[in-house]
């Protein structure tokens, strides 16, 4: 054939013009296929504004079904409105500009109805069905908490109310909190704001423990034999030094001191040679036992913080080492008191609605065996006084700085509730006390029908 | 000799599949449609049926008066028209409703004057006679362009149109590089018809050829020259290659080929350096991502209706291609691939390429070269500006500002789109003894 006919050329010029039409076939299988998830997922995309405007999220609920938070207007102008105003760091955030905190960010997969089954994926992909997000009920008692934040005031600090058979967690406070309604237009504020607001204190506080760990340790110690509560301690109210400052104990105990003197005063000395005696192994064992090592499990997405390891025996044993601890820590601690040597796990939600629409109850969680219940019932007893059941200390958290922590398991007679507030920078118990207190009558009062 | 297999039978046997092409075309688009209306609205209502209802009486009456007058014309050319038409009209309605009357008005009047052309009483002889008097026509009207021109929007960029002095109710624009694109094809057909024999009359008669090719050299170089001034670069570089494509179909010389890329390449060199709009294209198209919010915007959002789209689509109505700017005109397609998906979008693509496979058809067919440089060259002008859009907003090639032809909104585009299709089914209606 010859090469020079022009159907030659035609023919060629045929083919190029298919090359052409082929390539740009391929470069939309790339763009379309290859490279859209990565493409897609670039965080200048405005489709993920838009798409994340039309999500029905779902509701946070308190245990009686109380709304917390709500997603309310029209669908193209969807708000997340919180009706208690002060509820944030216990809900958490969902803002469109500075995304989600706490139980919103925990569970935000359920809250925006994320689903991956086909029928879902094509709903919603295809059809543009409006992705409904699922509720989410959580373990606050919506009315405790507003209590709970109410009696704090001007007062900075924090509170877990804890139910110890379950590990419920009825109130969670960190004061101050914030408004989530007027997060965005208030945020900057808040992540400038010293006091650190948008901080969860109640699970993310690194509190100094001070003697608040003296129970703990007594019971621990107790339940192994190492003490006696009536056996006799030598020089309880000596001096000790710490940050350059001297304490004694709490209020002068008796120049016979027992153990159950030590606790009932506040006594530092005699637990730095109960620490001795015990070593950092000893220690950390009793620690590990009462969770104080491990951060709490909870739906929050709070990053964990990695604790150094216990350096000085004398300064663990009275809680001016390394060791910090959060309230909802103390309060877990504290509900293995209550109940008999069980530490529980703390449990934030108690029901999940499921792809149907029904509110599918979550598992309750597992307890385990912290120290004896004989260990628990003599610590108990010990703080049992004219009705209540509450150990208040003082810890040094610093240089001229104290918290003031109050610790109490009601009702006293048979515990049912771990109570255990935090006020920060507080010489004075009286307020923490009072907070306490405060709670401690809003609880029975609750439980009376 | 045919490489292609896709060639079907003339005459008789497929005597309906015009009629039932045109149906499935129709059916695409009203329910297209009727989709938007839904997304849109969230019920059924006539608002968006207006537009294809005119389409639809437009193209089947077109249907009908070729059967009619014009029994032997190509079956596949008018409906692949009408369907990129109805569907550039949906889009139209879908994304800038404002424009649908005009971008409507313009559709019925371009298959009026497609069903015009063909059906012609006598020949084009007149075409290749008054060639150069054409082209300079084309050309005084550029010129016009570049003194008077103006940017219907009111920008003082892109100042591309003539306000036609028409007492209209709306003033109407026009695009004389559109217009001028067309005589050039006409211009360079004839002057190939002509001169043919003598550019292939040997191999290595090379200084002669250029002598021969010497007018027409200076009458493409006059338009080139006049469209870089204009900075009109889309339709610069469309006359390059339907130049050059015609200069190899004319010579055979692959050399040509490689010389005019090259130089094209050069070109952009110089232009890269010289041109801030041809920095900033091209510095978009090679890495969008570090300037996404700013210079490269555009092509980023169609980038992400690309990706948005995927294999399904987000559906008619449904998805975002508001994003991008100007995207009834020059991002049409990326739109088709946001809301048609992969699918869609591979629609144009093939609708394309079945359009320029029957043009080029026509020109294997064709008996005498003006017919058959004709065929080819507007064949080549459609799939050129075609694949220059598309590959464009899929960031195979820097951005060439031109419109996505029969689909995309623009008054003379799709005018001048109409005419070179019309002039293809006239060149298909073998059976009437037309002599160009």
């Amino acid at each position: 054939m010859n090469n020079h006919s022009p159907q030659t050329h035609l023919h060629k010029m045929q083919r190029a013009i298919l090359l052409g039409f082929l390539a740009v076939a391929l470069s939309l299988v790339f763009w379309s296929v290859v490279r859209r998830d990565a493409i897609l997922a670039r965080d200048d995309n405005p489709r993920l504004v838009e798409s994340e405007l039309r999500i029905q999220r779902g509701r946070i609920l308190d245990r009686n079904g109380t709304v917390l938070a709500h997603t309310v207007g029209e669908p193209n102008a969807l708000t997340r409105t919180y009706p208690f105003e002060t509820i944030g760091p216990a809900v958490g955030y969902y803002s469109f500009r500075h995304g989600t905190a706490g139980v919103e960010a925990g569970f935000d997969a359920v809250l925006r109805g994320e689903r991956a089954e086909f029928t879902a994926v094509f709903n919603q992909q295809i059809l543009h069905t409006p992705q409904i997000g699922r509720d989410v009920q959580l373990t606050l008692d919506a009315e405790l908490q507003a209590t709970a934040e109410a009696l704090f005031g001007q007062t900075q600090g924090a509170l877990v109310l804890l139910e110890i058979e379950t590990g419920n967690v009825l109130a969670m406070v960190s004061h101050p909190g914030y408004n989530p309604n007027r997060l965005d237009e208030n945020f900057d504020a808040l992540v400038a704001d010293e006091t650190a607001p948008l901080l969860n204190r109640a699970v993310q506080g690194q509190y100094q423990p001070g003697l608040v760990l003296q129970p703990f340790i007594l019971a621990a110690a107790l339940d192994q034999d190492r003490i006696q509560l009536d056996g006799a301690v030598l020089n309880a109210n000596r001096p000790v030094p710490v940050n350059g400052e001297i304490k004694r104990c709490q209020t002068t105990p008796p120049d016979d001191a027992t153990w159950a003197d030590v606790l009932r005063h506040r006594c530092p000395g005699p637990m730095q040679d109960l620490a001795d005696r015990l070593g950092l192994g000893g220690l950390d064992d009793i620690f590990m036992r009462f969770g104080f090592t491990v951060q709490p499990e909870l739906p929050l997405n709070t990053e964990t913080v990695e604790l150094e390891p216990l350096a000085d025996p004398l300064q663990a044993g009275i809680g001016q080492d390394n060791l910090t601890v959060s309230p909802l820590q103390v309060a877990l601690a504290l509900a293995a008191l209550g109940h008999d040597g069980r530490l529980p796990t703390p449990r934030l939600v108690t029901a999940v609605q499921d792809e149907d629409g029904i509110l599918q109850p979550q598992p309750l969680t597992t307890t385990h065996d912290a120290i004896t219940s004989r260990a628990a019932r003599a610590i108990r007893q010990l703080l049992n006084a004219d009705g209540t059941l509450s150990f208040a200390v003082s810890a040094l958290s610093g240089p001229d700085s104290r918290n003031g922590w109050y610790l109490a398991l009601t009702p006293a007679e048979a515990p049912q509730y771990a109570i255990v507030v935090v006020v920060e920078n507080s010489e004075d118990l009286a307020v923490v006390s009072e907070i306490g207190i405060g709670l401690e009558t809003a609880v029975i009062d609750s439980k009376a029908p | 000799m045919r490489s292609l297999s896709l060639s079907f039978h003339q005459d008789g046997e497929h005597g309906r599949s015009e009629p039932l092409l045109l149906l499935i075309a129709a059916l695409f688009v009203f329910s297209n449609a009727l989709a938007l209306g839904l997304a849109r609205d969230g019920y059924i209502n006539g608002s968006t049926l207006w537009g294809p209802l005119c389409w639809l009486v437009a193209q089947g009456t077109a249907v009908w008066l070729l059967r009619k007058y014009a029994p032997e014309h190509d079956p596949f050319l008018l409906p692949l028209v009408g369907l990129l038409t109805g569907w550039g009209i949906v889009l139209q309605d879908r994304l800038a409703p404002n424009f649908l009357l005009r971008q409507v008005l313009w559709v019925v009047l371009g298959t009026a004057v497609l069903v015009s052309i063909t059906l012609l009483p006598h020949n084009l002889r007149w075409l290749r006679r008054y060639r150069y008097t054409l082209l300079l026509l084309g050309i005084a009207l550029l010129i016009g362009t570049l003194l008077f021109g103006i940017n219907p929007t009111g920008a003082s960029v892109a100042r591309y149109w003539l306000r036609l002095p028409i007492p209209f109710l709306t003033p109407v624009y026009f695009q004389p590089s559109e217009l001028l694109k067309l005589l050039l094809v006409i211009f360079l057909a004839s002057y190939f018809d002509e001169r043919e024999a003598a550019l292939r009359l040997t191999r290595n008669g090379r200084l002669q050829r250029i002598s021969y090719l010497a007018p027409l050299l200076l009458m493409w170089g006059f338009c080139m020259v006049l469209l870089v001034w204009q900075r009109d670069l889309g339709a610069a570089t469309l006359f390059f290659i339907l130049f050059l494509s015609l200069l190899y179909l004319a010579t055979g010389d692959w050399r040509i080929v490689v010389g005019g890329v090259g130089l094209l390449l050069l070109a952009g060199i110089f232009a890269y350096f010289a041109f801030g709009l041809v920095t900033l294209r091209i510095d978009a198209w090679w890495n969008p991502w570090p300037d996404a919010d700013n210079r490269a915007f555009q092509i980023v959002q169609s980038l992400y209706a690309l990706a948005a789209g995927g294999i399904w689509g987000q559906g008619v109505g449904q998805g975002f291609p508001q994003y991008i700017p100007v995207v009834h005109s020059d991002f049409a397609f990326a739109a088709i691939a946001e809301e048609w998906g992969l699918i869609g979008s591979l629609g144009i693509v093939g609708c394309f390429a079945l359009l320029a496979h029957r043009g080029m058809r026509l020109a294997l067919l064709a008996e005498r070269p003006f017919r058959r440089y004709l065929a080819a060259g507007i064949t080549i002008l459609l799939a050129a500006q075609a694949f220059l859009i598309m590959a464009g907003v899929t960031k195979l090639l820097p951005l060439t500002g031109v419109t996505l032809p029969f689909v995309s909104y623009g008054g003379s585009s799709m005018l001048i789109s109409h005419v070179m299709a019309g002039l293809l089914l006239y060149l298909s209606t073998k059976s009437r003894q037309i002599y160009l």
